[in-house]
């Protein structure tokens, strides 16, 4: 990681010491750089919350949509519970003990149903633990999985299309019909 | 604990800043640096990732996010109240009352709601352990369940004979006592001798002697406070500690606002203000021993006024024959005018009830005070009537027969004797502490010493774990399979049902399987009487046999499905009311017994009575290993995280010391320091300390409180009558000492309560 | 939609606590069951010394008279979810406010921890993490997936159980009924053995709380300062007839 962070900073430095050379004061060129260096943060803070974590098997959400699978075929709870889950090992291993045997990744799959393993996916969509975030009231209200998370079944890897904060949240919240909004503007229905 | 470091006091801060920065700064270095700091922040990856583990077999019945609840029942008293926990991914999160239970019909205490810190308390055992170090030296080496198995048939195989065995069992499941019980008769050996200190404060063993002379049956009465109209509780912290806290609470306050227009009367005889009493309309400070005498007296009148409506009290005449109502009036310290007005309105009542308590029970002469308490029952009619006393329900079926109650204390000091002699080569405990729960005078702890090979049952390091040279940690109850019939029990036959909420945390092993264990090891007569292959086998062939009663509130087609609906609800349960109506014996023809309480110590140089009581929040000490219960306030004194001697306010003033002062107190057989508690609601010659802190062992949160057990001072004298242990009949004296120890009290007591926030 | 109904921001929901004093033994069963259920850290003997305990609900004990005629009665305490809450103005972030169905709200990630609303309070039932709450391992297995756990500087207070509020209106939703007067139970009055604690909507006339708000026993607390408290309390020592 620290490498092209490093790329970064070297041209920086570089453009300092042409700045100090034009006698630029000190203060003025450090403001330069820390302005450099905050927006870097930024941007690079934003790529992240965009950026595809990596998965300990590559599974492409593609191929199993376009062979046919449903959203709730896997991630089951959705409708009846705030968390939607993730399918276990043995809901996976279901198809794969006889469907595409001969890929690596399916072949790491069947390591872990052999070894009784969970596998430690890394989670995409993410909120702080003081937001209550409850999927079965959200598909129950007739929402689709694609409004928050995207085309997700269009996805080779799994990613965030958008930064989930409450002013997104708010967004749809705050277009409801004015009977919704005073429950949905509600601090106490996402924080409690 | 929290850290308590406080703030630097100035100087400090100040020559800590002259070391890092020896220069003054200016303000345009301030801001560079505070610029560039910020700046830093900005190169931190702002997202870490985080793992989701999904499950490899995910168990039918969890749905994630969702909770699955499971039934059990409360091991917490020996009430047995049934309970849910709500359990999410396969961790309990919160237990409640089952609401289809009977008994506490979904209401549960303050120790049954504390459960999950014993089950995920961090100083369990994690496996079986030997004390490598030797006894005391708390260092244990982990062992392997079928080495300690082994190990423990060996040395049972090893004796020299049977006899030399000792099971002593504290609150003990009904099932683990039945297979103790046939292991050691088997084996040639004595029963478990039981002793629990909960059940020697509320009197359970002199309740079940009372039951059996009176009404011939050792059943313990039921009172059905929630119909009465006047309740008359002689030493029964009914609403606190005794028997079934929650039933009775309950009853409790259906009896004040379940009906319309009446809201009973309820009197509490008692020599100290309980939380029960609080809750009574009125408080008879009566002299410690002397309830007995003021039941006499309100039975005497009742008979030879011809009070109330229930007829001829001619029957009656005899008990009373000996009575002289000015002798025990005097003898009790209660006015003859209270005496009247009270037998007036017992009498008068529609329905009434008279509920001898634990606190009589731990006098030497408690028996006799019991009986004349019951009596008085009989005078109004009372027995098997609604709003009187009942008999509880047995077990449904032989198998399922609660088993015998406590052993009396007389039958506990015997195993200390023979200890003692040396006639016990290995001592077996289960489910009790008695290092710390017998009074020191009993010698346990040098009997200790005398027996060779010492193995406990315990999850948790105590007081006798300490002394033990191998532990077989036990599941916590909320891991454990079992059963219990209540008693006292509820309206109807009741059978709770206790199942495994989570799986087992560490490699621990239910007694019942190790007693398993070590039948099959034995073969011959011992696997013979013990066949089955584990606990939940055993327990449902048990149980299976009430499949198929016409009784039952429910019932299956298979005994699986039987065994599953069992699991369900949380036990078995008639479906209609089926109250006991006891029957009377010939005590009731005969004059009532007199007897004076007798107490430890000289009146000229132990001028007050002691009244160790169970503490509503830590029970018999069994709670102050649960860091929410030592939080949880005292009912009366608010004190949190302590113990304390509590003090009339004239006795107090007598004696030169305030609250918080520290006092010695001292019996004839032992001396502790405790802080004072001025207490309004306790007699002048009565002091009174909660039993339940003092641990030297039994984990941090139970080590963390500097307090003492109340049991050192405690003479080890019993009621002749039942052998029961007479905890109350001990003598002590008070002292000064000039130190003071701030208490943890809810309520302030200089009046600034919490206007500054802490 | 009907059971639109559940939906207690949408109606014109006041949820109270009755307070039975003529029930309450001063057991403390609410006070350990408030504990396991929202999250309440333990703070050691030497903090609760300083008054800084944790309790979202204590149990008042006060002493009347000398012996022998003594007598002691108790009160339990806790957020009186005052209508005209004073705690509700002072914060400087708006951490603290009055949502629609009655209840006075704490958000905990917007509270910075200046403690006004604490000292504004007059019942003073607010409690303050002055340390970081430990749950020494494996205590954090037992920890309510469903109420925020706070740290260090954050005040919190009785919610009345919000998260099962909130549970019970989504559950009925989704199963298309409306919620019946009862079903929904705090942490305490659930487990009250003695029943002194009823909860319940005082918009509607029918239910139990609204019955109870009714009768000649009811009180509130410090009336006299004009907090209007959604917390009602009926005197002991007589009956409702």
């Amino acid at each position: 990681m620290a490498g092209w962070r490093g790329a970064i900073l070297l041209p920086a430095l570089k453009f300092i010491s042409c700045v100090t050379d034009m006698k630029l004061s000190w203060s003025f060129s450090f403001l330069i750089v820390l302005i450099a260096v905050v927006l870097t943060g930024v941007i690079l803070t934003h790529a992240q919350v965009r950026a595809a974590p990596e998965q300990p098997i590559a599974y492409s959400h593609r191929t199993h949509v376009e062979a046919g699978v449903q959203c709730l075929y896997c991630h089951t709870s959705a409708l009846r519970s705030e968390i939607a889950g993730i399918p276990s090992v043995q809901k996976c291993m279901g198809c794969h003990v006889v469907i595409a045997t001969d890929r690596d990744a399916i072949r790491t799959l069947a390591g872990y149903w052999e070894r009784s393993e969970p596998i430690p996916w890394v989670r995409v969509s993410r909120q702080p633990e003081f937001v209550y975030f409850n999927h079965q009231a959200h598909l129950g209200a007739g929402e689709n999985c694609e409004t928050c998370h995207g085309d997700v079944g269009r996805m080779t890897v799994t990613r965030p299309v958008v930064k989930m904060d409450m002013g997104w949240c708010l967004d749809c919240h705050l277009k409801q019909p004015e009977i919704k909004v005073a429950r949905l503007a509600d601090c106490l229905t996402c924080h409690k | 604990m929290n850290q308590d470091e406080g703030i630097l006091n100035d100087n400090a801060l100040r020559l800590t800043l002259k070391v890092i920065m020896p220069k003054t700064l200016t303000r345009r270095e301030f801001l560079k640096i505070a610029a560039g700091a910020t700046a830093a922040t900005g190169l931190a990856p702002a997202i870490r990732s985080i793992v989701i583990e999904p499950f490899v077999r995910p168990p039918e019945e969890l749905l994630p996010g969702q909770a699955t609840w499971y039934a059990s029942t409360c091991r917490q008293c020996p009430a047995g109240c049934g309970i849910i926990v709500r359990t999410i991914n396969g961790r309990a999160k919160k237990i409640e009352g089952n609401p289809l239970h009977p008994l506490n019909r979904g209401k549960l205490c303050a120790r049954g709601q504390a459960g999950l810190q014993v089950l995920y308390n961090p100083d369990r055992l994690k496996n079986a352990v030997r004390q490598s170090g030797g006894r005391s030296s708390r260092q244990f080496e982990p062992l392997y369940w079928p080495e300690a198995l082994d190990l423990l048939s060996d040395k049972i195989a090893a004796l020299s004979s049977a006899e030399r065995i000792a099971f002593l069992g504290g609150l003990m499941p009904s099932h683990v006592y039945r297979l103790a019980a046939r292991l050691l008769e088997t084996l040639g050996a004595a029963p478990p001798v039981i002793y629990d200190l909960q059940s020697a404060l509320e009197g359970r063993g002199a309740a079940s002697q009372l039951s059996q002379a009176f009404f011939g049956a050792p059943d313990l009465p039921v009172y059905d406070i929630s119909q009465s109209d006047v309740v008359l509780s002689f030493g029964a912290n009914l609403l606190e500690t005794w028997m079934s806290p929650v039933a009775q609470s309950a009853a409790y306050g259906a009896m004040r606002q379940g009906g319309m227009g009446s809201r009973g009367l309820f009197v509490q005889f008692e020599p100290r203000l309980s939380a029960t009493a609080a809750s009574a309309d009125e408080w008879i400070p009566v002299r410690p021993g002397a309830e007995g005498f003021v039941a006499l007296a309100i039975g005497r009148i009742i008979v030879e006024e011809r009070l109330g409506h229930v007829g001829s009290h001619r029957t009656q005449a005899v008990l009373y024959q000996n009575v002289d109502v000015r002798e025990m009036a005097t003898a009790s310290d209660v006015p003859v005018e209270t005496l009247r007005r009270l037998a007036g309105a017992f009498a008068d009542a529609d329905r009434a009830v008279a509920i001898p308590g634990g606190y009589l029970a731990g006098q030497r002469n408690g028996f006799s005070s019991m009986l004349a308490v019951q009596a008085l029952n009989l005078v109004v009619a009372q027995v098997g009537r609604e709003g009187g006393v009942f008999l509880s329900n047995p077990g449904p079926t032989a198998a399922l027969r609660q088993n015998l109650s406590v052993n009396a204390f007389d039958e506990v000091m015997d195993l200390i004797v023979r200890m003692k002699a040396g006639e016990i080569d290995l001592l077996l405990v289960h489910g009790a502490n008695p290092m710390y729960e017998l009074p020191a005078a009993a010698g346990f702890a040098e009997a200790i010493t005398r027996v060779p090979f010492v193995v406990s049952f315990s999850p948790f390091v105590d007081e006798t774990a300490v002394w033990a040279d191998l532990i077989l940690p036990d599941h916590t109850y909320l891991e454990s399979w079992g059963y219990q019939v209540p008693s006292p029990g509820a309206d109807r036959p009741v059978v709770s049902s206790q199942q495994p909420v989570v799986r087992p945390l560490y490699d621990t092993l239910a007694a019942a399987d190790v007693l398993l264990g070590l039948a099959a090891r034995f073969g011959g007569k011992p696997a013979e009487a013990l066949p089955w292959e584990d606990e939940a086998s055993y327990l449902e062939e048990t149980v299976g046999e009430l499949h198929g009663s016409s009784l039952g509130a429910y019932d299956a087609r298979t005994p699986s499905g039987f065994w599953a609906l069992w699991r369900q609800y949380g036990g078995w349960w008639s479906e209609k009311k089926i109250r006991r109506e006891p029957e009377l014996t010939e005590v009731v023809q005969k004059p009532l017994p007199i007897s004076d309480p007798q107490f430890e110590g000289d009146p000229e140089d132990y001028p007050f009575h002691l009244y160790p009581y169970s503490s509503i929040i830590l029970s018999d000490g069994r709670g102050a290993n649960l860091p929410w219960l030592q939080e949880a306030p005292d009912p009366m004194t608010t004190v949190q995280w302590g113990m304390w001697v509590e003090l009339n306010p004239k006795t107090a003033s007598a004696l030169g010391v305030s609250d918080n002062d520290i006092v010695q107190v001292e019996s004839p057989h032992g001396m502790l320091e405790a802080p004072v508690v001025i207490y309004p609601g306790i007699r002048p010659d009565v002091v009174a300390i909660p039993v339940g802190q003092g641990h030297q062992d039994y984990g941090r949160f139970a080590q963390a409180v500097s307090g003492s057990n109340p049991l050192v001072l405690v003479a080890p004298v019993t009621d002749p009558s039942t052998g029961a242990l007479a905890w109350g009949a001990t003598r002590v004296r008070l002292k000064p000492t000039g130190r003071k120890q701030i208490l943890a009290r809810l309520e302030s007591l200089d009046g600034n309560g919490r206007e500054s926030l802490g | 939609m009907a059971t639109d109904a559940n939906l207690s921001v949408e109606n014109d929901r006041r949820w109270v606590l009755v307070v039975d004093l003529d029930r309450c033994t001063g057991c403390q069963a609410c006070v350990v069951a408030c504990h396991a259920e929202n999250n309440i850290p333990v703070v050691g003997e030497k903090q609760a010394a300083y008054g800084r305990w944790m309790h979202w609900i204590i149990i008042q004990r006060y002493w009347e008279g000398e012996y022998p005629n003594v007598k002691a009665r108790f009160m339990p305490v806790m957020c009186q979810q005052c209508t005209e809450a004073p705690c509700e103005p002072v914060c400087p972030v708006f951490a603290t406010y009055h949502n629609a169905e009655g209840l006075n709200a704490q958000i905990y990630n917007r509270c910075i921890g200046t403690r006004f609303c604490g000292s504004a309070c007059p019942y003073k039932v607010r409690t303050y993490n002055w340390f970081r709450p430990e749950f020494p391992e494996p205590l954090t297995e037992q920890l309510n997936p469903d109420v925020t756990v706070r740290t260090r500087g954050i005040m919190e207070k009785c919610t009345f159980c919000i998260q099962r509020i909130r549970r019970a209106e989504i559950d009925s939703q989704a199963e298309g009924r409306i919620l019946a007067d009862g079903e929904i139970q705090p942490a305490c009055v659930q487990t009250c053995p003695t029943s002194a604690l009823v909860f319940g909507d005082l918009g509607d006339p029918d239910s139990r709380a609204s019955q109870l708000a009714r009768s000649h026993r009811s009180f509130r607390l410090l009336p006299e300062l004009g907090t209007d408290p959604g917390v009602i309390y009926l005197k002991g020592g007589e009956t409702n007839v």
